[in-house]
């Protein structure tokens, strides 16, 4: 090898050295960061782990210190021995209940080996305690509640804790605790608890304890005695299976059972079979036994034996029930009674009208006077008498709707003024201004109430005032307690007689009874009615000077839902009409169409018959309910429809209802019709409430077409009212037409058309009728269109034909004829031209709606 | 594969025919960096088994006869190097035995990264122990040269009887006789 080459070689081998020195220097750079990395990390480490030891550390001191603060706080003597029976801790209580005169603190580190045998003279039995200790301490095993007397009398109770960590034994803990109080609770407690029981073992209650199941407990000596079974023969039994004699009670001690297991004590009345089979009856007190921590557990069961009791209560209740059928038969008879009796009051009332129509002497006068006069008080009587005994078997319920006050009291005003007249008094009411809005009540009651104090004050007073007048008391929401007084100047009430004025036939003295006559059931209907409204009545009066009724009525502002129903025809519900066939027999066509109008309103069916024969023939193909007879008509009467009717045996409407309309109140007409076989009359004309009066007294509501009823909502009858409220010229008997029409303007219209179509010309006739001086003729027609003419509210002209008619019949040569005709002539040509506007100004009305 | 193997293979060669067969070998392996190796550094297997080829090529011997020449060698360089890891055994097989257990674990702790062949040793009775090598290098030769320097150094007359569990060497058990 040349030299050179050698030099290339070795310069070849110092390139490699140095080329892997290099590699090793980076690699170590590279491995020395590595390590430096590493090394901060482990730095990281070791802070974090010094920072976690600090804080185990610091927590372990922290619930040490809690351990420690917890024994020392302890309400019971802690010692804490390490396992060479050192002291660790104790507390203040220990040394306090051992009376060791050291703090405990400085009790840490004492030996305790010798303690048991240096204080067993605290102890009740000194040695007994040395040896229970060594045991203890031999056993090393858990002992908690052991209870040790102290030589001084106090009671300690003990634990013995081991402490082991797995199997290892380090030590033990010791807790004493002064329960000599609690001993001395419990005491009280046991004989307290001692003393009840010997209380409740010696009352006649037997108590028996049953859990949840209802299987008996525990069974008391006295409940043993009682169903004479023995303990043994009931514990552990189902109480209602061994003791109820049937099906019906177990159900309701069931129930019982389930109130109970809430909670919930009751009273409650079962009969329990005893073992000899024996009945006997107990109230049971059944109240829940609840655990402190609130579970109910069971019930204890205290029975009374009430056989004896029952057995009273019993034959009691069965002698309430004989008593009380007893008076309801009374009442029912009563009823029935006077309903019979006024059948022939009636007819005794009409034949005596139509007696007076005879040749009557002066005394024959007189005693037919004494009849009439008799005969009118009997039917009073009855009719009170019915309604006193309908208040008193509770009949008579309260119907709350919606009414208006001073409409109600305009309209009694008005019929009492009419009465007055004759006498000088004046009427006025009067209506605080805090209830004129609508209200709800019972405003039938009211009206009954008021006409029976006012016709009293009426009856009693000859010259002066009478004034009804209702005051708002109070108002809380829409309850309002209003006051109503009638008081009058007339001839008031002895003091002596105001506390009885209230009761049944109690009227002030046998004069007033003389010289007023009434039944004496006015008032006593009246306090019934006031009460049963929810209202009180007291009276003040002064001898000669007056008398004043007061009496409180609560009355409720009606919603406003209600008022829109306020409807003077819906007064009476007519809901017995819905479904049923009426027969109207009319020929007048304005009564004709005022009757269909009325049916319509109500949902009745009804067909119409111009005359009898008509009706006849309808009876024969139909069946109605009800007929409504008009006696005077062509071709067939009503009477001699109505005795065709009753004769068609085979028919179904043989003996249906029939009810006349007659133009005058009890006359001639009225028993011919009843004679006839006709069941009641009615004066043309009437209101639609007298009509649906009669209607619902000869149509009862039948189950079936009530619940028909619900089934199909009603849809009542829409009455439009005219944007301005209408009023009747006050030349005309607008009262009459209120009460004829409401507010059913269109309904007024109709029948003031027809009364143009028909009987305005037949009127407009009458003055040739007088011109012709043919009286009788014009006593026929004026008898004829009277009941039209009211239906127009041309009550006066109907009054004044009424009163010529009256004079021809007493004295068909009375000079005064002509001058009454004349004076009907002049009504007529005054009023009838009334109708004519009327009838335009309601057609523009109804028109206008 | 780690640094030492190339630097103590390269030693092996120089001190056996000089620097001058080393900087040959180098050139005709054309291995990267012109064959400059440090001990700690880490480099391709595949680069050994081109500077193993380069010596057979030229020494005109076999890979198997260098390699166990080479774990000889090896041996020698722990002996030197890292007596504790050998005079803490008292025999051959005490010291094969431990080879997996203790002194892999020790040169682990050293390098990390090291890719180590694994043994498996059952002593079959008192002078048989079976050694089986597993390693995807594929230099069970390497491990007879050291096999037998232990039994050289412990002064121990051995057999050792050489088996492929696996056609291409990756497994080879050694069936080693006193």
């Amino acid at each position: 090898m040349s030299i050179t080459e050698e030099v290339e070689l070795l310069r070849r081998r110092i390139e490699r050295e140095i080329n892997a020195r290099k590699q090793a220097e980076k690699l170590l750079e590279v491995k020395s960061l590595e390590l430096y990395r590493t090394n901060e990390e482990l730095k990281h480490l070791n802070a974090s782990l010094e920072s976690s030891i600090r804080e185990r550390t610091d927590s372990l001191l922290l619930s040490e210190m809690q351990y420690r603060s917890l024994i020392q706080n302890l309400h019971s003597g802690v010692l804490l021995e390490n396992e060479h029976r050192k002291i660790v801790l104790t507390n203040q209580i220990f040394c306090d209940l051992f009376k060791i005169p050291v703090s405990p603190e400085l009790l840490i580190g004492a030996d305790c080996s010798q303690s048991a045998e240096q204080s067993k003279n605290e102890f009740a039995e000194p040695e007994a305690f040395v040896r229970r200790v060594s045991t203890l301490l031999d056993d090393k095993k858990l002992c908690i509640g052991e209870e040790l007397k102290m030589a001084d009398g106090r009671i300690l109770e003990r634990d013995y804790i081991p402490i082991m960590a797995g199997e290892r034994y380090l030590g033990h803990l010791w807790r004493y605790e002064d329960i000599t109080e609690q001993r001395k609770v419990q005491d009280i407690i046991r004989y307290s608890e001692e003393k009840y029981r010997g209380i409740i073992e010696n009352m006649e209650l037997g108590l028996i304890e049953v859990d949840n199941n209802d299987i008996i407990q525990k069974v008391y000596p006295r409940f043993s005695k009682l169903v004479g079974y023995t303990p043994e023969e009931l514990v552990g039994k189902k109480a209602k299976d061994v003791l109820l004699p049937d099906e019906s009670f177990r159900r309701i001690v069931e129930e019982q059972n389930r109130h109970r297991l809430s909670g919930e004590p009751g009273v409650y009345e079962v009969p329990l079979r005893r073992k000899d089979g024996q009945i006997i009856w107990v109230i049971i007190s059944g109240a829940p036994i609840i655990e402190p921590s609130g579970k109910v557990t069971g019930s204890i069961g205290i029975h009374l034996d009430i056989s004896d009791r029952k057995r009273t209560q019993e034959a009691l209740e069965e002698a309430r029930r004989i008593a009380e059928e007893a008076r309801k038969a009374e009442k029912r008879f009563l009823a029935n009674m006077s309903h019979e009796i006024r059948t022939p009051i009636n007819g005794i009332i009409g034949m005596t009208h139509l007696l007076y129509d005879t040749e009557l002497t002066g005394l024959q006068r007189e005693y037919l006077d004494a009849v009439s006069h008799s005969a009118d008080l009997l039917l009073a009587l009855v009719s009170d008498v019915l309604d006193i005994s309908k208040i008193e078997a509770g009949e008579m319920q309260l119907t709350e709707r919606p009414f208006n006050l001073p409409d109600l009291l305009n309209e009694l005003t008005k019929t009492f003024r009419l009465r007055l007249r004759d006498k000088p008094i004046r009427l006025e009411s009067f209506v605080d201004t805090r209830i004129q809005r609508t209200v709800m009540g019972d405003p039938t009651m009211l009206r009954q109430i008021l006409m029976n104090l006012i016709g009293n004050a009426a009856k009693f007073t000859e010259k002066g005032l009478i004034r009804v007048q209702v005051t708002l008391l109070d108002q809380l929401g829409d309850f309002l307690m209003t006051e109503v007084s009638v008081s009058d100047t007339g001839i008031g009430i002895a003091p002596q007689h105001l506390e009885t004025i209230f009761e049944s036939f109690k009227q002030a003295d046998r004069d007033v009874k003389d010289k007023y006559g009434g039944t004496g059931l006015g008032l006593a209907i009246v306090k019934q009615l006031v009460n049963l409204h929810g209202g009180e009545i007291a009276v003040e009066s002064t001898l000669n000077e007056g008398a004043t009724f007061t009496f409180t009525l609560p009355l409720k502002i009606a919603a406003d839902d209600d008022i829109s129903i306020v409807d003077e025809h819906g007064k009476i519900d007519s809901a017995c009409l819905e479904s049923k066939k009426i027969l109207i027999v009319e020929d007048n066509p304005l009564n004709k169409k005022y009757v269909e109008g009325l049916l319509r309103k109500w949902k009745a069916e009804y067909d119409v018959a111009d005359n009898g024969l008509e009706a006849i023939r309808l009876v024969e193909q139909h069946t109605y309910d009800l007929v409504l007879m008009d006696l005077m008509m062509p071709v067939m009467n009503g009477f001699e429809t109505t005795v065709r009717l009753r004769s068609m045996k085979a028919n179904p409407n043989a003996a249906i209802p029939v009810i006349a309309l007659t133009a005058t109140a009890f006359a001639k007409e009225q028993s011919e019709a009843i004679a006839s076989g006709m069941n009641d009359c009615l004066s043309k004309p009437f209101t639609p409430d007298q009509l649906l009066q009669l209607l619902q007294r000869y149509l009862p509501a039948q189950e079936a077409s009530l619940s028909q009823t619900e089934a199909m909502p009603e849809t009542p009858e829409v009455v439009p009212e005219p944007a301005e409220p209408y009023t009747y010229s006050s030349e005309l008997d607008v009262a009459q037409l209120e009460q004829f029409y409401g507010h059913d303007y269109a309904y007024a219209h109709m029948m003031f058309s027809l009364f143009m179509e028909t009987t305005f010309p037949e009127v407009e006739k009458l003055g040739e009728v007088i011109a012709a001086q043919d009286w009788k003729q014009l006593a026929a027609l004026s008898h004829q269109f009277r009941p039209s003419l009211v239906m127009v509210g041309l009550t006066e002209v109907a009054n004044a034909g009424k009163q010529f008619e009256l004079l021809l019949k007493a004295s068909p040569e009375a000079a005064e004829l002509p001058e009454l005709a004349a004076a009907l002539g002049r009504v007529i040509t005054i009023k009838l031209p009334l109708i004519k506007e009327e009838f335009t100004r309601l057609g523009k009305a109804v028109e206008s709606v | 594969m780690k640094g030492i193997v190339f630097t103590e293979f390269l030693e092996m060669v120089e001190a056996k025919y000089g620097y001058a067969s080393v900087d040959r070998i180098i050139q005709r392996s054309n291995v990267p960096n012109d064959g400059a190796y440090t001990a700690i550094g880490t480099y391709s297997s595949h680069e050994m088994h081109q500077l193993l080829q380069s010596l057979c090529a030229e020494k005109n011997s076999t890979a198997d006869e260098v390699l166990t020449e080479f774990g000889k060698h090896l041996f020698r360089v722990f002996l030197k190097n890292y007596p504790q890891l050998i005079t803490a055994s008292e025999n051959s097989f005490h010291l094969l035995e431990s080879v997996e257990g203790n002194i892999h674990v020790d040169v682990l702790k050293l390098y990390p990264d090291a890719e180590l062949p694994r043994f498996h040793t059952t002593r079959i009775d008192e002078t048989t122990l079976e050694m089986i090598y597993e390693s995807d290098r594929r230099m069970s030769r390497l491990a007879l040269g050291l096999i037998l320097a232990t039994a050289e150094h412990f002064q121990e007359q051995i057999r050792v009887e050489t088996e492929l569990l696996e056609p291409t060497g990756k497994s080879v058990r050694f069936l080693i006789r006193k």
